[in-house]
Order: structure tokens, then sequence, then C-alpha cells
């Protein structure tokens, strides 16, 4: 089936075959391995996208019926520069494979929340649910997504 | 220090969080071809033939490989004496998995075909997969070469005084310990690529591993090639924690595939694959006998253990002699005794985990030390204190000699940040809260050669920045970072002049990468070595150039001058450098070693690091869920090199062990995991992952690098006991099999209240006669006979594929392809989980997400009418919707899948038993001729405990339930016209609906009329957003009036299908609301279900269920 998938602002006309995963048209066909691949059926958020600034899976998303712009982690580099910035800074990553699902999950949490709704560790853990980490205990992902609201203390050093 | 003990950033940092950073599935390998492994399908087996003739035939495919067509060599592993592992099962397999052939092809199509074309004949042998059945006299042998028996080797420890010979008097404890089987759950699946270039006659390896040498070193001694033959390319690494530090099976099989193909080959480990064939944390089955004096003074420790090995020996053997020892050399014993055994089973092998033989140990003994201190009267933090070896100086009964120790400071801390003595006198049995407290020492690397040995290489370039080559490796424990803080340190130079690769094997000279906590000692002594060397070069040439004695050098943000002249690093490296194009210095590190004592009597690591944490739960005794609220880790690892990375090893740490006590654990059936995915294996999550506050105390250590002592293994040492003796606290019961799921919790707080753990009754209905009679004969024969028989009588059904997607333009156009035999789409989030599980998945689908008409909530005349299209998301947050609608919606799965997911699709999702879903060749995958493998297996969370029947599986939408109490209906259509149905009629079975084929939800309604009742709703989930272990629903008409009313009480997950339960709802209606009332209705309910062996607990949890929704419910009118 021919498709035209809108992803980080540019159009990719695709022969889609049949319910074609989201995440192989975005890691084998247009070369964006930024989102991974993980578990393949929902689970755990490694393969995390935006689809109109809503996070969904990749792993389980045909690609065929995605409408929406598509963002990718490979999209927001320069947007999220605050927000790496702050997972580098708070211990947001260690192995780094889950960050970019992560990231995206967080953008879209930034976008969505009040202040309040993010000062609130509760709030933020149980938004974060959808994305399993192995490394941190989450706690620096945590900082990281609160560090992001304003008046903010200083980074560290950069190596 | 001006570098060391700073808040350095990761210094891949940018790479990994703009997605740049590349792991093993990212590189680009053009012409790779994709590798495959056909595995055994039995725990135990004579491999009768193999004939790969027909794959072979396959098109496009390149190699199909068995034992015959690889070198004929073992792993090396981890001793010498213990090799018994080999690349492919030549003539016997010995647990499931375990591979048997190998398959390149061009296209993962014809890699599947050729699989499916190998043809194994296999003669199944009398398989013992528990320690249990391994050890039984009459147990089939699986390596009758190298024994009598399943024992793969013993160790025995006699120290001081033995325990059996110990005066009598004082306190004494015994108990037995069972450890979990936790999964390293590395986030990056196994995913490896090869290339044997004939041309160079060299293997080129992208393998993600914290230890790329020994990778390379296994893979040259399988192949025959010389070490250097075999590169090793920088990878950036998806996790570790042991699980990769050794060679697993992928590398060398890829390998194979390579060297027999001349082309690159990529082998991916599905995450099913890395979840039941790769290793996991060596399980320890060991009982504890602990004493002391009437003084609160510790005296003798008993152990006796059996560990499970599995089929092959990996780790275990040897983390079985160092636990052995570990386990005695925290505390001040005068005697000790162990003996244990290392069993093989038919399993995939246990082996090397993060806080390797340390971890289960350690949890036994402080759970058994905290035992004997409430024993023998004494705080728990007190008794430690008296009790544990901590002091500078002093020497454990094994040898171990302590050279610097906060221990005391971190229990004192501890104490003080929990508010141990308030919470402590707080909590306790029906407070719901509870308090617990563990410490710990533990190995900064070992006192081994080849661990204390680390080369680094170091170059600098005109420009003075520097570039560091180790051979370390870094999963992502910041081990990289810490190595350039250390030279820059040396070298009184920015952080951000220094960087590093640490992989290549053709660039970076050895080093045994992480394990046994050595990086920040080993490795960081190696870099301070290197650093050193490079400062006594350049200052021979920056005193030849300025004209002065070495002695008058001074050196400056690295720079060299004397008098007013001023040399910079990069013009030095010039100079040095001569006619090289980079100044560069290679240094080895060497530190004391020596030979593993035979008694276990040695002082065993270069120096300890030393732990203390205390934990605050949370405790319901309705149900038996545990949460940890809050955690206080205090930590002496010497000098905290980086801030940053060392509290995430503490938080990361934490709750990786919280994982091990609460909800990880392996189950296997027959040798074969049941749980091999993230659903159905627990690893915390955010919303489970407690409050950590970390300390680091101490004030260096005299021998470690600038101070530095070891700290990515401790942490889980600490946290996994903690937790345990606080819910002991909480509930005055000690836990002792990990992990304390709701099932073990719930049934212990009942037996400690003398209340039953059975109920249920067969009563009077015939179908109940029938299938009681049924559970009667499976263990007598009929599941054997089902499991063994019903392939041959039918074949396997085979899975399918998505073959075409149709995006409808109109209602019409779906009901059209609806009616030529389409199936509809909703979110795609379980049908295409379902396509990952080898589940049948229908050929053509119509995605009613296009379908502007179903994605709709309405109001009309106060009816709610929800679109079948409509997310769970959108219903979540629909100000429309009821409130208990919103919060149900918004309470399933994840975000991510409720932006998705269609309530249609939720209540017409396929049911979610582990054997159904993970392989299984069950009644419900394979037909009427399999077994229900949840009669003998484990059936403790998602199967019925009422009305089960053939199939024992239960509907598993969240959502049904409350729409259930709420009247609701489901408006159905097809091309041949429409229909209404109740929700409580539109199941027919467990996950499944009365709906024909060629039907589709177009929308659920909710009446006026119910939405005048108030309505409450419940669930009980292992891990918030898991599928449901049980949901209730509660509705009735003005509940503020005290007097119940229109009650109804919905379950959902305890029977087949959502239901009604007439038997509360009328013992109920009409009469004052009365909690006793409310219990004596439950207690009838419970005593009419009929509950599996193992899922007893689930009723009376259900019940909990019901009364705390009612509470609720009615909570205004009290």
């Amino acid at each position: 089936m021919r498709s035209v998938l809108d992803v980080n602002g540019e159009q990719h006309e695709l022969d889609l075959r049949g319910a074609e995963r989201l995440l192989d048209v975005l890691r084998d066909r247009l070369g964006l391995t930024g989102a991974k691949s993980a578990c393949r059926q929902g689970e755990c958020g490694a393969c995390t996208v935006l689809v109109d600034q809503r996070p969904v899976l990749a792993c389980v998303t045909p690609a065929a019926v995605v409408r929406g712009a598509v963002t990718t982690v490979e999209g927001v580099a320069e947007a999220a520069e605050p927000l790496r910035q702050a997972f580098a800074d708070e211990g947001g990553f260690q192995c780094g494979f889950c960050t970019p699902g992560q990231i995206m999950r967080a953008l879209a949490l930034l976008a969505e929340s009040s202040a309040e709704e993010i000062a609130d560790g509760g709030t933020v853990r149980a938004a974060l649910a959808g994305n399993v980490c192995r490394c941190t205990g989450y706690a620096g992902i945590v900082r990281a997504l609160q560090r992001c609201a304003p008046n903010q203390d200083q980074e560290a050093t950069d190596v | 220090m001006r570098v060391i003990g700073q808040r350095v950033r990761h210094v891949d940092w940018r790479a990994v969080t703009s997605g740049a950073a590349s792991y093993a599935d990212d590189v680009a390998h053009p012409g790779a071809l994709v590798g495959g492994v056909l595995r055994s399908p039995h725990p135990h087996a004579r491999i009768v033939s193999i004939s790969t003739r027909r794959a072979r035939a396959v098109p496009g495919v390149h190699a199909v490989l068995t034992a015959a067509d690889v070198p004929d060599r073992t792993y090396l592993d981890y001793r010498a004496p213990d090799q018994d592992r080999r690349m492919l099962a030549a003539d016997v397999v010995r647990h499931i998995g375990e591979p048997v052939a190998l398959v390149a092809a061009e296209t993962a199509g014809a890699l599947a075909a050729a699989l499916a074309a190998l043809d194994v004949r296999y003669a199944p042998l009398p398989a013992p997969t528990t320690v249990e059945a391994a050890l039984s006299p009459r147990a089939a042998v699986l390596h009758p070469d190298r024994g009598e028996t399943n024992v793969a080797s013993t160790v025995t420890r006699v120290l001081g005084i033995d325990p059996d010979q110990a005066p009598p008097g004082g306190h004494r404890v015994k108990r037995r310990y069972r450890s979990s089987y936790q999964s390293h759950v590395t986030m990056e699946p196994h995913t490896v690529v090869a290339h044997w270039r004939a041309d160079e006659q060299r293997l080129h390896v992208w393998a993600p591993s914290q230890n790329p040498r020994l990778i390379q070193r296994d893979l040259a001694q399988l192949f025959g090639l010389e070490v250097p033959a075999v590169h090793l390319h920088e990878l950036t690494v998806g996790g570790d924690f042991g699980g990769r530090t050794q060679i697993s099976s992928t590398e060398a099989l890829v390998c194979a595939l390579s060297i027999a193909t001349g082309r690159p080959v990529k082998l991916r480990q599905s995450r099913a694959e890395e979840f039941a064939f790769t290793k996991y944390r060596v399980p320890w089955d060991v009982t504890l006998e602990a004493a002391c004096d009437v003084d609160g003074r510790v005296t003798t420790l008993r152990a006796d253990f059996d560990i499970d090995n599995g089929a092959y020996n990996q780790a275990a053997p040897g983390e079985m002699a160092y636990g052995a020892t570990a386990l005695a050399s925290s505390y001040r014993w005068r005697g000790y005794r162990a003996d244990g055994r290392c069993v093989y089973t038919a399993k995939t092998p246990s082996s090397s985990f993060r806080g390797a033989g340390g971890y289960a140990v350690t949890w036994a003994l402080e759970c058994a030390v905290d035992e004997l201190a409430e024993r023998a009267g004494w705080d728990p933090i007190d008794f430690r204190l008296r009790n544990a070896v901590a002091d500078p100086g002093e020497v454990s009964l094994t040898g171990w000699q302590v050279r610097s120790s906060a221990l005391a400071e971190c229990l004192e801390t501890v104490r003080r940040e929990i508010d141990w003595d308030r919470r402590r006198q707080q909590g306790g049995p029906g407070t719901g809260r509870g308090v617990g407290v563990a410490c710990t020492i533990h190995v900064t690397a070992l006192a081994r050669d080849y661990m204390l040995r680390s080369s680094g290489a170091l170059d600098i370039d005109a420009d003075g920045r520097v570039h560091l080559r180790f051979g370390c490796g870094d999963a992502g424990t910041g081990q990289k970072t810490i190595l350039c803080q250390a030279v820059a340190e040396s070298l009184g130079i920015d952080p951000g002049r220094v960087s590093i690769e640490a992989t290549d094997t053709d660039r970076t000279p050895p080093d045994a990468g992480a394990g046994a906590s050595r990086g920040s000692f080993v490795s960081v002594s190696a870099a301070r070595t290197l650093a050193a060397d490079a400062r006594a070069r350049l200052t021979e040439v920056a005193a030849a150039k300025l004209h002065v004695p070495p002695g008058d050098v001074r050196w400056d943000g690295g720079d060299a001058s004397a008098g007013p002249d001023t040399i910079s690093l990069g013009d030095l490296a010039v100079l040095a450098a001569g006619d090289e194009p980079a100044f560069t210095v290679e240094s080895t590190w060497v530190g004391d070693s020596h030979d593993p004592a035979p008694d276990g009597h040695e002082d065993i690591a270069p120096t300890y690091s030393f732990a203390a944490h205390a934990v605050e739960v949370e405790v319901d005794e309705a149900t038996g869920v545990v949460r940890v609220l809050r955690v206080v880790a205090a930590h002496d690892s010497g000098t905290v090199l980086n801030p940053l990375s060392a509290r995430g090893q503490v938080e990361g740490g934490v709750v990786m062990g919280m994982g091990a006590v609460l909800s990880e654990s392996l189950v296997f059936e027959g040798g074969r995991v049941v749980n091999p995915s993230y659903v159905d294996y627990d690893v915390p999550r955010a919303a489970e992952s407690p409050d950590i506050t970390t300390c680091f105390l101490g004030d260096g250590d005299p021998v470690g690098p600038f101070g530095a002592k070891g700290l990515g293994e401790i942490p889980l040492l600490a946290i996994g006991p903690a937790v345990t003796n606080a819910i002991s606290h909480a509930i005055g019961v000690r836990l002792d099999a990990a992990p304390h799921t709701p099932d073990q919790v719930l049934a212990a707080i009942r037996e400690r209240d003398g209340r039953s753990l059975r109920t249920g009754s067969v009563g009077r209905s015939p179908k109940r006669w029938w299938i009681h009679a049924m559970r009667w004969l499976y263990p007598r024969g009929l599941h054997a006979t089902l499991r063994r028989w019903g392939p041959r009588l039918a074949p396997p059904v085979p899975p399918t594929v998505i073959r075409e997607l149709a995006v409808p333009d109109s209602e019409q156009d779906a009901l059209a392809r609806l009616a030529a035999g389409a199936r509809p789409l909703g979110g795609g989030t379980d049908l295409l989980a379902r396509e990952t599980q080898g589940l049948p998945v229908p050929e053509l689908l119509v995605d009613l997400t296009a379908v502007g008409g179903l994605a709709q909530v309405r109001e009309e005349d106060g009816a709610l009418r929800i679109g079948g299209a409509v997310t769970l998301a959108d219903l979540a947050g629909h100000p429309a919707a009821d409130a208990v609608l919103r919060a149900t919606a918004g309470s399933i799965a994840t975000p991510q899948i409720r932006n998705a997911a269609t309530v249609a699709g939720n209540l017409c999702q396929a049911k979610r038993c582990w054997f159904f879903r993970n392989g299984f060749d069950c009644y419900k995958r394979g037909g009427a001729t399999r077994p229900c493998y949840a009669v003998l297996g484990d059936h403790r969370f998602h199967h019925a405990v009422d009305d089960g029947h053939r199939c024992q599986a239960v509907t598993p939408s969240d959502l049904a339930t409350p729409l259930l109490a709420l009247d609701a209906t489901v408006a159905v259509r097809s091309a041949r016209g429409d229909r209404v149905l109740a929700v409580a009629d539109l199941y027919d079975g467990p996950g499944e609906t009365v709906l024909a084929p060629d039907e589709l939800v177009t929308a659920i309604e909710v009446p006026a009329t119910a939405r005048e009742r108030t309505t409450v709703a419940r669930r009980l989930a292992l891990w918030q957003g898991a599928f449901a272990v049980a949901s209730v629903a509660v509705s009735a008409r003005a509940p503020e009036s005290g007097v119940v009313a229109d009650l109804r009480v919905v379950l959902g997950g305890v029977a087949p299908t959502p239901r009604r339960i007439p038997v509360i709802e009328q013992a109920l209606e009409g009469r004052r609301y009365d909690a006793r009332a409310v219990e004596r209705a439950c207690v009838a309910w419970e005593r009419g279900t009929h509950p599996l062996a193992g899922n007893h607990w689930k009723v009376f949890a259900t019940s909990g269920l019901v009364r705390a929704a009612l509470d609720e419910l009615y909570g205004g009118a009290r």
C-alpha cells in the first residue's frame, strides 16, 4: 500500500507491506535508529515516538494507520537540548538504550503538564510507567524532568 | 582534588541523548545476512537425527550448521575444571532452548522458512528441571561423563569452633531461605554481528559486553585463532549487569555463521529469548542456623545450601565457593560451618549477576541476623552495631581484613534519616507500615592476578588533548567518565580535554572489564599510574627543553614551567613524540594477588566497601500488596570519584535489588520459562520506584586510588534484606522465599491470624463436578497424555502474518471489507503483540480508527455513548464520561498504550494467560487435543478462581468490569444489520466474544438510569498498568443514605468472563450498610468459589477489594 509518512517534518512516500510496524519503517527504511527495538510487543517504551505530539509505541503501531506527524528523537535534538542536559546532569541515563524513548515520553509530559504536576514526584513516576529503565532506578529521570521547570540550579561540568 | 569528586557528565551524554549512540543493532553492515538459531524444544533428549537437506534448499539460505560443522571445543567460561558447554548440542540436549542448529539467510523470511524446514528428531529423556528432582536418587543424570549424580560441585567451609559443638545457652534461629530467579533484563536485547574476513584471516565482532576481552579470548579459543585475530569493535553497550561479562551462546554462533559464509552476519535475540535463554541470577536454597550468646554477641553460624546450576557450568560453581566464604565475613562469628552443593538441572544455566555470590547469601544472612536480634531482644540496628565486622584493622573469621570502614556511621545515618525509632514504634502488624534495615560488607575486586591487572594507553596531541584507550568496556556505569577524571586530576587539566575509547581490542590494551566491583579501584589505579608515567616522561622532556633539572619543573593546568618559561602540554607532546604522530604512553598496573585458599580463609580482596540501608514499606493487609515508600542508602565506598554516577549506581542498584525480593522471578513449567515478557516478568517501573536518599560516608581508603573503593554491586546486597525485614516488621511474620508477591504476603498474614488459606467448594453443580474430575485427572496422567499425544493427533497451529491492512474511506467501506473477510483493527496494540508472540493473527485487516464517527464520546438524554474507536486516553480525559470510567480508562496499561488502544479493542482483546501468550502449545493455541498448562502450572495471578473450564484463563478487559456495573450495552454492526448486546452477554469465554467475524463494535452505551447511581472501581495489579489480577466495580443508588439500594457488585479477572455477584448483592440489598454484613457476604462468596490449587489467595484478595470498594462507596454514609 502506498502511503506518505511525515517524519521530523519530512515527507516520505513509502510502499508499505501489510501491518509493517512504524518502528521497522523508521529504523530499516529511513535509517532513524534512535527509537529502539527492545520487546516488539508494546511493553517497554524503548520505541516511544510522538505522533501529533502524543507518545505512542512504534513497535505496535502499523505504519499504515499513522495519519499524523511523526517525531523521533533525531527530530528534537535541538529543541530538547535543556532536557538532554538535565538527563546528563541528574543521572537520567546510564546505558542509554531506553533514553530516546524516555526523552520522547518526557517531552510530551512536559508539554502537557502544569508546573505543579511536574513538581509532584508521584505524578511524574506514574506518567513514566510505560518506559522501563533497568539502570537508573528512575530517580535521575524524575529529577531531570523536574529540573526542566524554570529557575533550576546549575549544570554539572561538561566533559 | 579538582576533578575527582566532581559531578562530571557521562562522557557519551551527547550521543546517548540525541539517539546517535550506536548499539549493536544500529551499526549498518551492507550485505549482512540474518542469523537464526534452532533451539531444543525438550528439556532433556537424545538427538536421534538432524536433516538439513530441506533447510539448505530454501532460496536465500547461505549456511545451515549443526554440531558437526563447528569446532568441537568447550567454552572457557569461568573456571577450567568446570568446562562442559559446547556451541551446539551434538548428541544430547539438556535444556529447552539449547542451540541445536544455525541458519544464515538473505532475509528474515528465508531464515524463518529454513528454521521451519530443519528436521530434528529427538528421543525425549526424563528431565530433572528442579533441584529437588535432580537430587532424587532416581533422577536422570544430565552429565554421566562428569559424575554419577547431578551434583556439579560441592563446597565445605569449617572455620573456628564447630557450630554443632557450640556451648548451649543464648539464642538461636534456624530458617530456610530461597532466593528468586532474577533475570538481568538488559534493555538492549542481545544482538551480535560478526564478519569473518578471509583476506585478513580475522574475525570482526560487534558484541555488547562489559568485558570485551573475555569475549575475545573465548572466541579465539573456540575457533582455534590467535587472540589478536579476533577484533572486537567499539560499541555502545545497552546494559550488562553481569549477564554479558562472559560469553553467552550468541557470540560464537554468529561467528560460526560468518566463518561459514564469509559474509557479515547479524543475530538478534528476541525479548522472549532474552528472558528464557540467557543467564539469570544463581538461585540459592540456603538453610541458616545462627546463634548468639545471652549478651547479644553472635557466636556460630551453620549453613547448608543447594544452588541451581542449570544444565551447564557457568558462574554458579565459583559463585558458590565465594558465597560460602562471604556468608561468614560480615559478622564476628566465632565458629562457622557450611556445606553446599551446586546442582545440575535441565534448565538454561544460571550465571553471574551484579552482586554475584554475595547477593543471595547476604539476603538470607541479613534476614537471619534480624530474626536473631529480635529473638535476643535487641534493636536490629544496635545488634548490627554490636556484631558487624566494622573496625579498621579488624579481620573476619574468614580472613577478610578491613582497611577502612564507616559502617557504624552508615548504620547511625540510616537510623536518623528514616526516623527509625519512631517508625519502628508506630509500625507493625495492623498498621500497614513497617521499617527494616540491613547492612553488609562487599569486596572491591578480588585478589586474583587476572583481576588486579589493568593496562591503559594515553595519547596527547599537539593541541594538548588527551585521548585514553582502555580495554575495560563500559555498559553504562560511568566507567569511562571516571577514568577521564582520574587522568585529568593527575595531569591537572580540565576533564573536557580528555576523551576515551574502551572496547576496540585492536586499539586498547587489555583489562579484565567490569566485575566484582573492580572498576573504580583497578582501572582507576591503572589510569592514575598511566597519567603519572606520562607526567614523568613529559617532565624529562620539559627539563631538557627548559635546561633545568627535572626536579625544578613545575606543573600547572597541564603546562610545564621553570622560572619564567612555560611550555604547553601540546608542545611538550610534540617534542616528546619526536617522529611519531602523537605522544603515547602505555602502562600496566598490577595489584597484589594470590591463589584461592582451599579452606576459604584468605584476605580475598584488596579492600572492602560497606553499606547500610533502611526501608519503609506499606503493606495492604487485605490484598498482600507491598509498596516500598522510602529508602535510605548509606554507603562507604571510600572517596566518591563522581557523585553523579555514584548516586546513579546506588539508585539503580536499590531498584534492581528491590525487584529481586518483591516482584522479579522467572517462572518455569517443565523447564520452560512461562513469563518471558515485560508484562509477565515484573521489572520495577517508575511508578513502583521509591523515594531514595543516598548518603556517602567515610574518609577514603588507604589503598584505593584517590581513596576510592568499589560501589557497583553493594547497593543490591543491602536493599533486598532491608525490604524483607521491613515487611516482617509490618506484618509480624518472617518471610523467607523471594519474591514476596501479594499471594505470599497475604498467605502469611492469614496464617498469622489463624485464618484458613483454603476456600471454595465443589458444590452441587454437575459442571463443577466434571471440572473437578478433570483437575483430579490432570496430575494422574491426563496432562502428560495430552501433552505427549496431542501434537500427534493434530499438528500445531502455525503462526500467520498480516498480509494486508486496508484503510477504509467510509463506514460502509469498512463493513464491506469485514463482510469480505477482513477483521477489525483498533489501536493494534494487542494484535501486533500477538503477532510477536507467534499467535494466529488475521491476514486481512481493516483500520477502524479511520472511520470518523466511531471515535466520538457524547451524551444523549442522560445516556453516555462511547464510540468503539475512542482511545483509552480520550475516554480518560473526556469531561462527559463518568468518573469511574475515566479513572478506569486512565489506569489501564501505560500512557503510550492508552494513546493508541481503543475502547472496543480493550473489550475484545484476547486472554492474557501467560502460557497461552508465551509459546505453550495449550488448549486454546493448539486445540482440543492439548492440555491447559495452568491446571498444574503456576496459576497464582491471571487464572480463574471460579468456573474455569477446559481453559483456566479470564477475560482481561478492565473496562468491562465497571461497564457491567453500569448496565452498559454494546452496539454492534455488520453489513447484515445492527444489534445491541448487554456487556454481560458480550463474552462467551475468557477473552472471547460472541461477535461474528464480520461484526464491529460501533459504540458502548451507558444508560441514564445507571449513571444516576454512584459507581466505584478497584483493581489489584502486580504493577501499575499491569493486567489486573482482579478488578471490582460496585454501583448503588444514593449510597449517602446509608441504605443499600440497587446494588451491583461486579468482578473481573476471577471467572472466565466478568460477572455480577448475586450472593453479595442480595445479602446487602435493602439493608443499612454494615461492614460486618459485607464481611459475611464476602465469606459466603468465597465459599462458593472453585479455585485452583494455587490461587485460593486470589479469592481472599478479591474479597479485600470488594470490601475496600464498598467502604469507599458507603464511606460518606458513616
